[in-house]
């Protein structure tokens, strides 16, 4: 899966990672947490508390322009683009608290 | 780049966490005329294990019906009965004057938590004949976030994280933290410090919050206080699959029949079926020492496979037709339905994980995920560690449940809150402040890990962590087993120092913070290994493949560990038993001593 992310900082833009994510069963949080242990540890998402089950509410992002919550939502399709909440960035997918 | 402190705030108590333990500890404080400030790594009331509960917590029905104005409780129900069942279940090696506090102190606390979770308009229903209220994770959250909106002179301190504590000649003088959000370390001058932080958690199937990265424990032990029952971890039934689900309780959960009627067959994963003997099938469901039956009689044939298939067993409803398959589900969904959305327990559709099944012959790949650690900072009846000036609370502590706690964990850091927090506050009212004379070593230790220059990922290290203990400190043990998983610490003890983040940022730079979880849980980890290599028995959750037997005769002591000049120095104490004698006979196997203390309890209430 081609999984597209938007970059703050000196990485300003959108970073392109490859994914063996399975459709309709790897959650977003699933795709950051790859992300983080095989691509790119400095990769800023929600990740300091995470309950992983919907029930703290704080890992949110936007999945094709859609907001989300990480820990809770399937990837689907080929290319999934992930964004901040908004534009309150502190760092990558990081918005203020 | 050189680190320095940008904030520094003093206070008399300083209580470390965000969830029951700490709000209730801060509470108590405050109560008693302390200036209290309270630092959490997560959100207060959306953070800790706190919030992932099942939902129940209980105390004996007199008091439910004395103090907390429950009119059905059960008053035959007493507090020397819970107290007996606490003890036995901890497999004698409670300290019984812990397990006192927790009786008798435990009913205030609720009382004080059920105040607020009313004042925060949330459900917590009492259920007379178990004499417990059942709620769900986040209306305890909302209930423990009333705690400190009602008592507006707590300053809290959100998504900071404690890093280690701050040391005088005297002993625990403060805190340094890290802003997680903005990178700033604010530096905590305090009296006296309460850690309740929660519990360690080193495999990779959690059902657990990512914050159980036993930082309280490892800090306590850097400050030099005694940590105890490392070895005991408790593991339940935790969901594989679907993927989207992993971590999840519900498999537990339809162990119950209240909560799902039908009983599935478990299987390893070629089909064998590990059922429990016979006779250990008459405990009822409810009863929490089932928890220790699955891990001994399915764990058994998990680890028998666990080089092929690892963690895992099925969960299999195949005997069932849809119809009634789906009759169970729809049950769980009308018990969930007060806290959670339409179909829903928590994030997962249920609807869904019917369909699921109905596409995989019924049945769905099930681990043992560790719940909660019975191990922690050794305290005394006033919650003071073997430290001066620290404190501890919740389930960062030992010593309440021994090998196995069949009580509640929600339970115990409201009644250990209770007590902490005033004892703590006394203490700092004839102390007053110290001065630290660690904050540059600490310092220094986070500002390794940003410099430039090749290193090893913080993210690395706690997953090759996650490895050694999947590995060799699971639900099963064996002595060749431990040593490996013991030299497996070691090579990860020769990787903290050369941990390095790919980028020196400190705004939100998670990879920085694991650098610090990676310490806390390898030490968390490295005692409780090498407590269980010690342990040749069984023993409540800790289970030895090959030594079944719980030898009384021979192993009725707590394992103690401390850090001396940097290294773990272990030793064995008797558990303080003021009250109900210790056993001197030994018991066969774990299922054995079960059965046999079940019955005990059967013959006290008939
Ligand atoms: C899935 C699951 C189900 C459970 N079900 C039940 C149940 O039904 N009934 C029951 O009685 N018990 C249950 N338990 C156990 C119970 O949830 C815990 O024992 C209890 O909530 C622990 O409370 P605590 O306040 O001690 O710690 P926690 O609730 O774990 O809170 C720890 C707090 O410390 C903070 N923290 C951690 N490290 C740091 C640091 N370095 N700096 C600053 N802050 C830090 C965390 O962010 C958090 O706010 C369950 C546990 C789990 C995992
Ligand atoms: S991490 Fe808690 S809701 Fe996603």
């Amino acid at each position: 899966m081609k999984v597209r992310v938007r970059r703050s900082g000196e990485k300003n833009g959108i970073d392109l990672f490859q994914v063996p994510a399975v459709e309709n069963q790897w959650t977003v949080m699933d795709v950051l947490d790859y992300i983080a242990l095989n691509l790119d540890p400095s990769l800023g998402y929600y990740r300091h508390s995470v309950c992983n089950q919907g029930v703290c509410g704080r890992c949110g992002v936007k999945v094709n322009g859609r907001p989300v919550l990480a820990c809770t939502s399937k990837v689907q399709g080929e290319d999934i683009l992930l964004e901040p909440l908004n534009n309150r960035v502190i760092r990558d997918l990081i918005v203020e608290p | 780049m050189v680190l320095d402190v940008s904030k520094v705030v003093e206070c008399d108590v300083l209580v470390i966490g965000g969830a029951g333990a700490a709000v209730m500890s801060a509470v108590s404080a405050l109560r008693e005329g302390a200036d209290v400030c309270l630092v959490s790594k997560g959100k207060v009331g959306r953070s800790g294990n706190t919030i992932m509960i099942g939902g129940g917590f209980g105390i004996d029905g007199r008091s439910a019906y004395e103090v907390c104005g429950e009119t059905a409780a059960n008053q035959n129900f007493t507090k020397e009965q819970l107290f007996e069942t606490i003890v036995k279940s901890s497999f004698y090696l409670c300290d019984q004057e812990l397990v006192r506090q927790y009786v008798d102190k435990g009913p205030y606390a609720v009382k004080e938590c059920l105040d607020w979770a009313r004042k925060a308009g949330q459900k917590f229903f009492f259920i007379p004949p178990a004499s417990l209220w059942m709620t769900s994770g986040r209306s305890f959250g909302k209930a423990v976030k009333q705690g400190v909106l009602e008592n507006p002179a707590i300053r809290v301190f959100e998504d900071t994280i404690i890093c280690d504590l701050l040391t005088s000649s005297t002993g625990v003088c403060g805190a340094l933290g890290i802003s997680i959000y903005t990178g700033e370390i604010i530096k905590f001058k305090a009296g006296a410090v309460i850690l309740a932080t929660g519990g360690y958690q080193p495999f990779s199937l959690k059902n657990s919050i990512s914050d159980m990265t036993g930082d309280g424990i490892a800090m306590a032990m850097r400050a030099g206080a005694d940590v105890v029952d490392m070895e005991f971890l408790l593991f339940i039934p935790t969901a594989l699959e679907p993927q989207y689900i992993k971590g999840s309780i519900l498999p537990y959960l339809m162990t119950i029949p209240n909560y799902f009627p039908l009983y599935p067959t478990i299987t390893d994963l070629d089909g064998k079926e590990l059922a429990i003997a016979e006779e250990y099938r008459r405990i009822p469901p409810a009863n929490k020492m089932n928890k220790i039956l699955y891990a001994y009689f399915w764990g058994k044939g998990i680890f028998e496979k666990l080089d092929k298939y690892g963690n895992a067993m099925y969960f299999d409803f195949s005997k069932y037709t849809d119809e009634e398959l789906l009759g169970s589900f729809e049950k769980m969904m009308a018990n969930v339905a007060p806290w959670h959305a339409k179909n829903h327990y928590n994030g997962i559709n249920l609807y869904e994980v019917y369909e699921f099944l109905l596409k995989n012959n019924k049945r769905f790949k099930v681990g043992l995920g560790n719940e909660y650690s019975m191990g922690g900072i050794v305290v005394d009846k006033d919650f003071a560690s073997t430290v001066k000036g620290l404190y501890a609370a919740g389930e960062v502590t030992g010593g309440v449940f021994g090998a196995f706690r069949s009580a509640d964990g929600l339970t115990e850091m409201l009644a250990h809150g209770w007590d902490a927090g005033k004892k703590a506050a006394e203490y700092a009212g004839k102390h007053g402040k110290q001065t630290d004379s660690n904050t540059a070593d600490v310092l220094e230790r986070l500002q390794r890990v940003l410099e430039p220059g090749e290193g090893i990922s913080p993210y690395l290290v706690i997953s090759q962590l996650e490895q050694v203990c999947d590995k060799g400190f699971n639900f099963f043990r064996t002595g060749e087993l431990l040593q490996e998983a013991e030299e497996g610490i070691n090579r990860l003890k020769e990787m903290l120092p050369k941990m390095k983040t790919a980028v020196a940022e400190r705004r939100y730079n998670f990879e920085w913070i694991s650098a610090v979880l990676a310490e806390n849980l390898i030490l968390c980890a490295e005692a409780g290994i090498h407590a269980a290599n010690l342990r040749t028995e069984s023993r409540g959750t800790h289970m030895r493949a090959d030594y079944p037997v719980v030898n009384n005769r021979e192993h009725l002591y707590r394992i103690i560990a401390k850090l001396e000049q940097g290294a773990l120095i272990h030793r064995r104490e008797k558990p303080n038993a003021p009250y109900l004698p210790l056993p001197e006979e030994n018991v066969a196997t774990i299922p054995d001593y079960i059965l046999a203390s079940v019955k005990e309890d059967s013959n006290h209430e008939g």
